[in-house]
């Protein structure tokens, strides 16, 4: 009786330590394996997106700050069309011609630009783009009005004209109505 | 009594195994395998559980590892770089489909018969949409009508055109000839009027210099002056 009792304790033993013991810790540890599985694929993610985002960084800052002024220039952040007006009458000042008649109207509604390139028909998320009409007329002649489209075509920030219209007279000076059209990202200096 | 050998009930002592050696040649079986489920449960339990202490440690690690990764704030750089792509690609997008009108009057220039005159200019352009124009003009003979649409056919200004709305004057001269044209009021009259409407053809009128004046840092002093009229007036193709 005795010869058999102890072996059979030493079984019963054997099995609930394994039952109530080793299955358990050695879930638990797959489970922690698991986790830490988890935890590095997120670290190795983050690095992988701190890379990234330094890499950007690094490109970005390679444009100069002068170009990027040029860019702010360009397209602002707020468009104060009383400042534009008065930019608009000293280029037209600059080009000898009368400027007047001046209607100015601001769209913060969004705009959405299509490209006009055959290769590219894809509309572009403007986002937040506004914009600002401004209607005005010059008096003057021919060539002092080419050389305030020309001004207008080129100047910071950009003025896209969207009408002209002209009824030829007589006279020598002739009255040009012109429509321009400029652009704001509102969120671009955040 | 006859002796029997071996018969005596005192056992011999060569034939007697003593019964430690007997126990001592006793293998039990049931015995061994419990005690190495024993040794086995138990070893496999202080693996298991270094094991799983081994592996609450790499966890805390792996926990300060990913902490540290995260602690680098490049959430509002990544929002910076966001808003400067967009700021890019906006601008890129708005040059793209940034017209140049001077060009216009360039290319008019250089198509315009001698013959025609030009009595109205109209220019619309919805940016990123198409850009149109509308000329209406005037001639001596209704031959430079076709010369002048042939001549518009030949060049790249408009990517499609029509010519309309030709109106040929029944009023001729003594000599039978059509009147020149002639200013009444402040508008001219001719004895054709027509007038040619179309879409530009976006790559001709495309602005293609560099943004050269900067409202905002150059401040331009005007002359005050005007040019002169005879100084422009023969080399404009839609003033009389």
């Amino acid at each position: 009786m005795k010869g058999t009792l102890t072996p059979a304790l030493s079984i019963l033993v054997a099995i609930l330590v394994f039952f109530f013991f080793t299955q358990e810790h050695f879930a638990q540890a797959q489970k922690t394996q698991a986790e830490i599985k988890a935890h590095e694929e997120a670290r190795d993610k983050y690095a992988e997106f701190n890379e990234t985002v330094r890499a950007l960084l690094a490109k970005r800052d390679g444009v100069s700050l002068a170009e990027r002024e040029r860019l702010d220039l360009l397209i602002p952040s707020k468009i104060d069309v009383t400042r534009l007006v008065v930019d608009l009458e000293k280029i037209a000042r600059d080009s000898g011609m009368l400027f007047g008649n001046i209607k100015a109207t601001e769209d913060k509604a969004n705009k959405q630009i299509t490209s006009t390139e055959d290769t590219d028909t894809s509309e572009i998320d403007t986002g937040s783009l506004e914009t600002a009409d401004i209607s005005f007329d010059v008096i003057g002649t021919y060539e002092q009005f080419k050389a305030l489209m020309e001004t207008i075509e080129g100047s910071l920030p950009l003025f896209e004209v969207t009408k002209i219209t002209l009824q030829v007279s007589d006279e020598v000076f002739q009255k040009y109505e012109v429509s321009v059209r400029t652009f704001s990202i509102p969120d671009a200096h955040k | 009594m006859a002796y029997i050998p071996g018969s005596s009930f005192i056992p011999k002592e060569t034939n007697v195994t003593p019964k430690v050696m007997q126990r001592k040649r006793t293998f039990h079986v049931f015995g061994f395998i419990a005690s190495a489920m024993l040794m086995t449960s138990l070893i496999a339990a202080i693996g298991v559980f270094a094991y799983g202490k081994f592996s609450e440690k790499k966890l805390e690690e792996a926990k300060v590892a990913l902490v540290k990764e995260k602690s680098v704030d490049m959430e509002s750089k990544m929002v910076e770089i966001a808003i400067f792509d967009r700021q890019l690609a906006l601008t890129t997008r708005l040059l793209d489909n940034h017209i140049a009108p001077s060009r216009i009057f360039s290319e008019l220039e250089k198509m315009t018969k001698n013959t025609v005159q030009f009595k109205s200019f109209k220019y619309t352009y919805d940016p990123g949409y198409i850009a149109e124009l509308e000329v209406k003009g005037g001639t001596d003979e209704l031959t430079s009508v076709a010369v002048q649409k042939i001549e518009f056919a030949g060049q790249q200004l408009f990517s499609e055109f029509s010519v309309e709305n030709i109106a040929l004057s029944l009023k001729t001269t003594d000599s039978g000839k059509a009147p020149a044209p002639v200013a009444q009021g402040s508008s001219i009259v001719s004895p054709v009027d027509f007038s040619i409407s179309g879409v530009l053809n976006s790559k001709t009128v495309q602005y293609t210099g560099e943004s050269v004046v900067d409202t905002e840092t150059e401040v331009a002093t005007s002359t005050g002056e005007t040019l002169p009229a005879d100084e422009t007036v023969t080399s404009d193709p839609i003033t009389p």
